[in-house]
């Protein structure tokens, strides 16, 4: 039932975010023949142009053309790359769920181990090394870490490409030497927010009743530690671990341009840069429907390994 | 010491590179990798009359008939010779005999013909047509002589026959330039990956000899500062112009050499004659003496990054150029705002938007030199977004930016009555007739002082305002050799080399 209810306000949220959207590309000066054309563009290369592209037509009629399309799975056809939506987000996705994917490998466990490490010796001179980074890793901008990474290791030391030179439908093993930069940067950024969510919630745990209860029953340290304190710490990570892989996804704008990685995130500058409206349109519903996704996923997990909640809600009904 | 140790990191990375190139490919040649900025989304075609051009590769590809030299100046490329009519409506271009395209088929007056229809073709759309319309016919005489019939008189046809986009194309190719282009050129194309690497293999019969190089990639980066590090980490070699505010990131590093190279680019201000203030010759001349030119060009561009014009569109290194004085006169600029009836001054509105570099900087700089004179500017920033479309010629004045053209191409397009692309809206008839006089005398020298005279009237009446023309900063590894620091379209790509 509950699942039903998420799943469904989660359609309502996409639904909305192509309403939203439509709108404000359609509030926007110009259009995609005035930027296609570009200055020295006559009246009639522009009007032919908004006739071959439907764009004379009104707005509504365009979305309900639009809208009916998508939810057969087809998101038109890109107006500047001759080329239907789907088979350009097609390989870009493949290639930021890499990127995703490796940041998330390095960076969760990395976080994880951190984390329980610094809320168990919480304020000693481990937790301080540790939280302290963190911090310093959370304020630095993604561009700021992205340039240092390629200074030091593409420009000085010459040891890893600064940047990516393969095609968006290049083989995934021809990305491999480009994607350490990449994924280190957002690593690093990604790390510290789960580190320091983990080492919040193991000390929130570690204060806890039931864990004094089994301290004084006799239960070792590190049977304390795996058996008591992780599992129950691990719930609002998920939960915290999904929606960072969710803001991943989306967020990977700026470091996949400073990388020119070929993602999803430099496609979307191209396309908000060349008013491609299909393409616009297309690349936000995937990421929207990749953020939304996550965070349903999220949710679904703590409520499957949390009972409490279950049996809470359960009762509330 | 940093500064030590960071050397060291590098030449110790180069060294390591360097023996990468010796143990890959031991003979001379070697590849040249260059970089283009994906500046039409993906979108690049090969075909070179496409506003989609994919423009860094065009001139390793293709030929024209006539190429610009640095200085301006017609010379023969594709064709040998050409002579005119006594009216200058009819000419005659003799082909370069024994030229073949990539796929080894001779090339004749037949491609030529091609060419030019689909370069004109009203229905294609092509942006070379502003400058080649003009051409109401090409007609194959034999296989290596063409003619040319003009719908009105131009002595410079070779002139504009050197435009970047007057590109020679193969007779029927119209289909091929996604897959399989084929052209004269030096390089022909190996692999297209638009938003990938392109690779480009020499041509061995190129009409000129084999060039230097073995091949050429051309790597898609469309972030600026991307580009640089893939520079300074030696993924790539050369740069063709970088933004000069990048200069302190490559200008002092041994592995990096730079050029200087002067062009015709422009920005100006624009007055529109037929709106009020600037309707009044006395205002429009007061807004363009309160300026210090040089101190203008040095605060927007930068040391080095322009050279000071008298609002003259036609630049210092066209053979027309006319080179006229102009200084700062801020009392001048104020008498003439008193006799135009403006005794305490004049208030004006400048859009401006950062569509382009230095747009919004040179409005700033105007309004804090104008100042002196009384000129109180207002500047508005409108949204990037539509501002060809909104803006610029709509609106009485504004920010406008131009590409270098010959002197014939940017005084018709720009300052002829009625042209579609005429930023002041300027119509003068006298000055029209002067430009026809100019462009229809056959005798260069006549013509030059014809040219000086049309652009001294210019000074006297236009409203726009023109301080300086462009240069252009590029940017390569040390390694690349034999390029000279002219226009991207003036390289002699087949000179082009690679030391070890």
């Amino acid at each position: 039932m509950i699942v039903l209810e998420r799943l469904l306000s989660t359609l309502a949220s996409l639904a909305l975010v192509a309403v939203l959207m439509f709108g404000a590309l359609e509030a926007l000066p110009g259009d995609m023949c005035t930027s296609y054309l570009g200055k020295l563009a006559t009246a009639e290369a522009v009007a032919q142009c908004r006739t071959e592209h439907g764009l004379d037509r009104p707005a509504w009629e365009r979305f309900g053309r639009w809208a009916g399309g998508a939810l057969t799975g087809d998101l038109g056809h890109a107006l500047k790359r001759d080329e239907s939506v789907v088979s350009i987000i097609g390989p870009r996705l493949r290639n930021t769920l890499v990127l995703a994917l490796a940041a998330a490998a390095i960076s969760f466990p990395l976080a994880l181990g951190l984390g329980v490490a610094a809320g168990l010796k919480r304020d000693g001179p481990i937790d301080l090394a540790i939280s302290s980074t963190a911090l310093v890793a959370m304020t630095i901008p993604d561009f700021v870490a992205a340039t240092a990474l390629v200074l030091v290791f593409s420009v000085w030391l010459g040891w890893i490409p600064g940047i990516v030179t393969v095609p968006p439908d290049g083989p995934i093993l021809s990305l491999l030497p480009g994607l350490v930069l990449p994924a280190a940067a957002l690593a690093l950024i990604l790390s510290a927010h789960v580190l320091r969510m983990v080492r919040a919630s193991v000390i929130e745990v570690a204060a806890s009743p039931y864990v004094e209860a089994a301290r004084l029953r006799g239960v070792g340290p590190t049977a304390l530690v795996l058996r008591h304190i992780l599992p129950n710490a691990l719930i609002p990570a998920i939960a915290v671990m999904a929606l960072t892989l969710a803001g991943l996804m989306t967020g990977v704008v700026v470091i996949e341009v400073a990388f020119n990685y070929p993602g999803l995130g430099r496609l979307t500058m191209n396309a908000v840069y060349d008013r491609d409206l299909p393409l616009v349109l297309g690349v936000s519903m995937v990421l929207a429907a990749i953020y939304l996704g996550l965070g349903l996923l999220a949710d679904l997990v703590t409520l499957a390994v949390d009972p409490r909640l279950r049996s809470a809600l359960g009762r509330g009904r | 010491m940093k500064k030590t140790v960071a050397r060291l990191c590098l030449s110790l990375a180069l060294a390591g590179a360097s023996w990468g190139l010796l143990a890959g490919a031991a003979e001379a040649g070697g590849t040249l990798r260059l970089t283009h900025d994906l500046g039409m989304g993906g979108a690049e075609t090969l075909d070179p009359y496409d506003p989609n051009r994919f423009w860094p590769t065009m001139n390793l590809v293709f030929d024209r008939l006539v190429a610009p030299s640095p200085k301006g100046e017609a010379v023969p490329e594709l064709a040998v010779s050409w002579s005119a009519s006594s009216d200058v409506k009819t000419w005659t271009f003799k082909l370069r005999p024994g030229v073949t395209f990539q796929d080894g088929t001779p090339f004749t007056s037949a491609d030529v013909v091609y060419s030019i229809g689909r370069m004109t073709d009203p229905t294609f759309n092509s942006p070379v047509r502003s400058v080649l319309g003009i051409i109401k016919q090409a007609k194959a005489i034999d296989p290596l002589t063409v003619e040319f019939d003009l719908s009105t008189g131009e002595a410079d046809l070779p002139l504009l026959l050197a435009d970047y986009r007057a590109l020679m194309t193969k007779k029927g190719s119209a289909g091929s330039f996604k897959d399989h282009p084929v052209g004269t050129g030096p390089f022909k194309v190996e692999k297209i990956s638009v938003e990938g690497t392109t690779v480009l293999d020499a041509y061995p019969g190129y009409w000129r000899g084999k060039p230097h190089l073995d091949k050429v990639e051309v790597v898609a980066i469309a972030d600026s500062a991307a580009r640089i590090q893939a520079l300074l980490g030696n993924q790539v070699d050369l740069l063709l112009t970088i933004d000069p505010k990048q200069a302190p990131l490559v200008e002092h590093n041994p592995a990096i050499a730079t050029q200087h190279v002067a062009t015709g680019d422009w920005n100006g201000l624009m007055m529109r004659v037929d709106e009020k203030p600037f309707d009044d010759p006395r205002v429009r001349k007061a807004m363009r003496i309160a300026v210090d030119r040089a101190a203008l060009t040095t605060l927007v561009l930068g040391k080095d990054g322009g050279v000071p014009t008298c609002d003259d569109p036609v630049w210092q290194g066209d053979q027309y150029s006319w080179q006229g004085k102009c200084g700062r006169d801020v009392e001048g600029a104020k008498k003439l705002l008193a006799d135009a009836g403006y005794p305490n001054g004049i208030d004006v509105e400048l859009m401006t938007s950062d569509v382009e570099e230095n747009m919004v900087a040179i409005a700033e700089a105007y309004q804090a030199q104008a100042k002196d004179a009384g000129i109180r500017v207002k500047v508005t920033t409108a949204a990037s977004d539509g501002y060809w479309d909104k803006v610029w010629m709509k609106m009485p004045f504004f920010v406008d930016s131009w590409g270098q053209r010959p002197a014939t191409q940017v005084l018709n397009e720009g300052w002829r009555s009625g042209s579609p692309w005429n930023p002041t809206h300027q119509a003068d008839p006298a000055f029209d007739k002067m430009l026809d006089e100019a462009r229809g005398e056959p005798d260069f020298a006549k013509r030059r002082e014809r040219y000086l005279a049309v652009q001294e009237k210019l000074y006297e009446i236009t409203g726009g305002l023109i301080p300086y023309h462009k240069v252009i900063l590029r940017a390569m590894s040390s390694h690349v050799k034999g390029l000279d620091p002219v226009l991207v379209d003036c390289i002699r790509w087949d000179l082009v080399s690679m030391d070890e």
